[in-house]
């Protein structure tokens, strides 16, 4: 193979290197972190998981990051159900504008590769709501609700 | 072209101005909300001081029920129950102790960071002061504290409340 061939190469291989440590570096400012319960069946059916009627509670921790301070999309870690160590869900995340009772509620719409889509409406800097798939509230029951809460980072 | 000039100097920064005042939550105000609602809450020190729940007794969590009598400004009854958790159910050792609360409540609006959204002001016999809770939408209230910010739960249980019936 010619020199310059293998020049051309490398320089293809190291540009590379370099776009794909970029992305795992970009969103690397964490947002916050945020923990709760909530009742299992109706987020299982979300997620395309098959459960049984005994599951009636799942606890949830949600990372969100994000590239910059400014940013209004990122990436996130969501463990919960069966999701956790090295099965903890990953994706995309931005925000969009809008509930069904809310036009202009803040959402989170996280994006969760073959399992479609989540939505969390953001109460404030601490406190989140899930949101079903036509963006209405989840209502939850008297043992557990439908929101998570800030905790302090636990990276 | 005095159209447009008038336009964008009057009519632009007021729709702007407009568009920068909208904030994170504005329920629909005319949603009427008379029901029951339930829920689990952690006893943080601001809920066990509205509820004069003595700093030697127990309390890890509390189950609500609030009914609220009427759509908008009238009576409420409450029900608290609190104690030590008992392990691996959604109980409490013995049972629990449990507040019966009665009263009324009436309207505002705005939370601390939203001029928008419905506030419901519980006061009743038993409760300190004011118990605040902010509307989501028709099913799902929350409580905020005395400045009107959004009270932050943890990883066992947040401050939401569940429509169980009309």
């Amino acid at each position: 193979m010619k020199p310059y061939v293998l020049t051309i190469l490398l320089c293809w291989s190291l540009f590379n290197t370099n776009i794909c440590s970029s992305q795992t570096e970009k969103a690397n400012i964490l947002v916050g972190v945020f923990d709760g319960r909530t009742p299992c069946q109706e987020l299982a059916k979300q997620l395309n998981e098959q459960t049984t009627p005994e599951c009636i509670k799942i606890k949830w921790r949600l990372k969100l990051f994000k590239e910059l301070a400014t940013a209004n999309s990122g990436v996130f870690e969501l463990e919960g159900f069966g999701f956790r160590g090295a099965n903890t869900l990953k994706g995309t995340w931005h925000t969009t504008t809008g509930t069904v009772a809310n036009p202009e509620a803040i959402v989170y719409q996280l994006d969760l590769a073959r399992r479609g889509t989540l939505f969390l409406q953001k109460a404030d800097d601490n406190v989140f709501f899930f949101l079903d798939r036509q963006k209405n509230l989840m209502v939850g029951n008297r043992d557990f609700s439908y929101t998570l809460n800030r905790v302090p980072n636990k990276l | 072209m005095r159209t447009i000039k008038t336009f964008l100097a009057v009519i632009l920064p007021a729709v702007l101005v407009m568009n920068a005042n909208s904030q994170t939550t504005s329920p629909d105000r005319s949603a009427t909300t008379a029901g029951v609602f339930v829920g689990s809450t952690p006893c943080d020190s601001l809920i066990r001081s509205l509820l004069q729940i003595r700093a030697n007794e127990t309390c890890e969590f509390i189950k609500w029920e609030i009914k609220l009598l009427q759509s908008n400004s009238g009576p409420f009854q409450l029900s608290a129950l609190y104690g030590e958790s008992q392990p691996n159910t959604n109980g409490f050792k013995g049972g629990g102790k449990k507040i019966e609360i009665s009263g009324s409540y009436k309207i505002s609006y705005g939370t601390a960071g939203n001029g928008k959204p419905k506030l419901y002001h519980l006061s009743g016999n038993h409760l300190q002061s004011e118990l605040l809770l902010i509307q989501m939408d028709n099913n799902v209230l929350h409580f905020a504290d005395s400045e009107k910010n959004f009270i932050t739960g943890n990883g066992g249980f947040g401050y939401a409340v569940n429509r169980i019936e009309k």
